[in-house]
């Protein structure tokens, strides 16, 4: 297990190095100048090489890159080109709301997702399955902010049942209005998040469930004469969860995609929704260090993912 | 196992919550002061579509912020209704004959918000700050300007040479510093200013970044009706999302909307009880800008008739749902005192096609497009933002009319970072459409959109004649000159054609008919949040 892990730490070091240099290859290489934006119509010649210099954009390349690195080891991503702050501060400000939203996203996610995907695939061909599909490629298919936004028409502005945007009321009472205030404004975006990746559990689950279904030792447990909701939900729910688990941590990647624009729709602060301004206003540190965050966080999710696997399967050998 | 699984789940989601609960600000709901006057409390809430860049006003750049700041710092000029520059939190300045000498005198009464009288030290930090180290582009201005303060409440600006809207544009674009406590600051270009101490009718007491900023009227504002803002507190709530703004302000969680709001929801608010939309004119314009590097493009018959193929209505019909107003000249019909009568070529497809016929082009290889007399086709790339919807449509209605007289338009839409890069810097590029205008003081400004060596000035267009009078109208320091000058600038860039205005933009804001009072300003940069409408808007109970 040691020799394994340590394989999987290296390797995920080595990943990281790869994407930090080539986020800082594609902000510098972008086809204009990063600096364009930034700079107001009006400033002077003067104004524009001093900004340059105060930003460090000034020097080589390989320079910029030396204290790029120097600098990302000491936890500094930069100085935002628009709000002139660190980049950590902003996306620490920002991260506590995404990291609520994908994790109640995912817990949601997973105890939804499974079950129906082990009873769709239990029940193949059935009426109910199809039923599941349907649902299921419905979600993966429909354009999020279309989803969020009916949401919101729905149950913000015609039921009145929850709040049109933002993630608390202002000036809300601390402890537990505040938090009730949260879960209040929590629900509707979650609910098109669960929405938008439940097929990905779904489909896998019942993918899974529909091989491991067919497997010798099903057959040895229903012939030692196992009840058929222990061989369904016990011998044969264990194994077919590898997949799911693997995907489970694939995921993390694509959900700041669905973040990006249900944050913005639901206007909920969170870094998907900074991703989405700095794209705006170009402000390629805030990209820069939204990007190596999320390069992060992969990179460790699937470390973890695949330590979870080895455990749930012990053929994947630890060598 | 399964029961396990939910209180699991629960405790995470209080968890986080509370984790989250510990970054957040205090909570400051108090009880709404029910004072003397009907008019006074409420909360007024208003919907933005982004926080502000930085709360440092100094360094602060961009829209979503200037609404913010203007509330809380003052600048000594602001604009009225009607867009002309008036004094704000100063009497009207005094120039000299020569021109070289402006004398400004501070109002009485104001106070920063920590007690300290506004005085002319601050005025001359501020100056000195901004140009020591360039701050914004309106340093610029105090080239060669030696200022002092005569005394408490005024300040003299000595001029190198006659500048008449010295004043107007370096007191309406900057804003005022408290001296006290900005020459204690490191670095004025980094600091965050994250506890602002200002001077107007609000103050900001709590803010949650991307969440909300509550700024609190003052107890003293000499500018409102009454000696202090009817309203208790404005809440500025960002949302990115303007069809989820709407529908804030349809269920009631903001009252106003800052941003201008789509057409198509303009209308339905129009009809819907409760709500009142209100029409600006935007101060920029919608134009076709012509690359004069390309030779095909250096012929001017052909920017003529390309002028000439353009029918605006059409273009302000598909491209903004009617909501807008053709461009006669080269001057926004804001400024209707210097519209004078040198209009564009008007809309005649006929007459453009003869006007090629006769200079030459000729369909020689029968493509259905027009052949320079080199055989080259009259072919062009237009490029434009690939964000800006409606640059995009309009550029679907431009290569129709083009198409009616022969000449093949190829939309190009393309990253703004690209487009800006193009413009600026590589020139590489034939035609693009874009937004753009005179802000302010257009008689001294339209060099920075046309004098042959501005940045702005991405045609290339060099007439030493509009040069000249642009020159002119720059010192002028009576309005005959002004208007003599203005005239013989108009009448070169009709001839030349270097820019093909096409429409100005009407802007619809709305707001819940719970307030009143609110006062329309120019543009989005203004709109109805403009502090002079603030000062004044009152909950209607």
């Amino acid at each position: 297990m040691g020799k394994y892990l340590q394989k999987r730490i290296v390797k995920g070091i080595i990943t990281f190095f790869i994407t930090i240099t080539l986020t800082f290859l594609i902000v510098r290489l972008m086809p204009a100048d990063p600096t364009t934006m930034l700079m107001d119509n009006r400033l002077t010649v003067a104004q524009q090489e001093q900004m340059l210099e105060d930003f460090g954009l000034d020097k080589p390349l390989p320079l910029q890159y030396v204290s790029f690195l120097g600098n990302l080891f000491k936890g500094d991503l930069g100085l935002s080109f628009m709000q002139k702050r660190p980049v950590m501060d902003i996306i620490k400000e920002r991260l506590p709301w995404t990291l609520l939203l994908m994790i109640v996203t995912q817990a949601i996610t997973l105890l939804i997702g499974i079950p129906l995907g082990v009873y769709s695939g239990y029940r193949r061909g059935s009426k109910i399955d199809h039923f599941i599909n349907g649902i299921s490629i419905f979600g993966i298919s429909i354009f999020v902010p279309w989803l969020g936004f009916t949401l919101l028409y729905i149950f913000g502005y015609q039921l009145k049942m929850f709040p049109v945007g933002g993630a608390f009321t202002p000036g809300i009472e601390q402890g537990l209005p505040y938090i009730l205030d949260v879960i209040k404004h929590l629900v509707l975006p979650v609910i098109t998040l669960v929405f938008l990746y439940l097929a990905n559990y779904v489909l896998y689950t019942r993918g899974s469930i529909i091989d491991v279904l067919s497997e010798d030792y099903i057959r040895t447990a229903r012939a030692k004469g196992l009840k058929e909701k222990d061989v369904l939900w016990k011998h044969a729910t264990k194994n077919a969860m590898i997949p799911t688990v693997t995907s489970a941590g694939m995921m993390l990647g694509s959900m700041v995609g669905g973040a990006v624009l249900t944050e913005t729709v639901f206007a909920y602060p969170g870094v998907g929704r900074m991703i989405y301004q700095a794209v705006g206003q170009q402000d390629y540190p805030i990209l820069q260090g939204a990007f190596i965050i999320l390069a992060l966080s992969v990179i460790i999710m699937n470390i973890v993912t695949d330590i979870l696997c080895a455990y749930l399967d012990p053929r994947i050998k630890l060598e | 196992m399964k029961k396990r699984i939910i209180s699991i789940l629960l405790v995470l989601v209080l968890v986080v919550g509370m984790l989250a609960g510990c970054s957040s600000g205090q909570s400051s709901e108090e009880p709404g002061k029910q004072e003397e006057g009907d008019k006074f409390g409420g909360t007024l809430n208003i919907g933005t579509f982004a926080d502000p860049d930085t709360l440092n006003p100094l360094v602060g750049n961009d829209m979503a912020g200037s609404w913010i700041l203007n509330l809380i710092y003052p600048t000594l000029m602001v604009l009225d209704e009607n867009g002309i520059k008036q004094p704000y939190i100063i009497e009207e300045p005094e120039i000299s004959e020569d021109g070289l000498t402006v004398t400004v005198t501070l109002k009485d009464g104001f106070k920063w918000q920590d007690g300290t009288p506004l005085s002319s030290d601050d005025l001359i930090y501020t100056y000195e700050t901004l140009y020591e180290h360039q701050l914004q582009w309106q340093y610029e201005v105090l080239e060669g300007v030696e200022m002092k303060a005569v005394d408490e409440k005024t300040v003299e600006f000595k001029l190198s040479k006659p500048f008449p809207t010295f004043i107007t544009t370096l007191g309406f674009w900057q804003r005022i510093v408290p001296a006290h406590i900005w020459s204690e600051v490191e670095d004025v270009k980094t600091f965050t200013n994250d506890n602002p101490v200002g001077l107007g009718p609000f103050k900001l007491t709590e803010y949650e970044r991307g969440q909300y900023y509550v700024l609190e009227s003052v107890e003293e504002w000499p500018l409102s009706p009454e000696g202090r803002p009817y309203l208790d507190k404005v809440v500025y709530k960002p949302y990115p999302d303007v069809n989820t703004m709407v529908l804030a302000l349809k269920s009631g969680d903001i009252d106003l909307t800052a941003k201008e709001i789509p057409v198509a929801a303009a209308r339905e608010l129009e009809n819907e009880e409760g709500f009142t939309v209100e029409q600006n004119v935007s101060l920029g314009y919608e134009h076709m800008a012509i690359n004069l590097r390309e030779p095909l493009l250096q012929d001017v018959k052909v920017r003529t008739a390309m002028a000439m193929a353009i029918d605006k209505s059409k273009v302000i019909d598909f491209a903004f749902d009617g909501d807008g107003i053709e461009m006669t000249g080269i001057i926004s019909p804001v400024y209707e005192q210097f519209q004078i009568g040198n209009d564009l070529p008007s809309y005649d497809v006929e007459g453009a096609k003869k006007l090629l016929e006769e200079a030459g082009y000729k369909d020689t290889d029968n493509d259905g497009i027009l052949n320079a007399p080199n055989g080259e086709n009259l072919s062009f790339k237009v490029i434009f933002a690939n964000t800006v919807t409606e640059h995009e449509k309009m550029a679907r209605v431009l290569v129709d009319q083009m198409k009616e007289i022969g000449i093949e338009l190829i939309p190009d839409p393309m990253d703004k970072a690209l487009q800006t890069d193009k413009l600026y810097n590589t020139h590489e590029w034939q035609l693009t459409i874009n937004t753009w205008g005179i802000l302010d003081d257009v008689d001294s400004s339209v060099s920075t959109l046309f004098y042959s060596t501005a940045p702005l000035n991405w045609m290339g267009w060099k007439n030493d004649v509009a040069d000249k009078a642009m020159d002119e109208m720059k010192s002028s320091l009576s309005e005959e000159i002004t208007m003599k000058n203005m005239d013989i600038f108009q009448k070169e860039i009709i001839a030349d054609l270097p820019d093909i205005p096409v429409f100005v933009k009407k802007l619809n804001f709305a707001y819940s008919n719970d307030f009143a009072g609110f006062k329309m300003f120019p543009s989005n940069l203004k709109g109805l949040v403009d502090p002079q409408s603030l000062q004044q808007v009152y909950k209607v109970k």
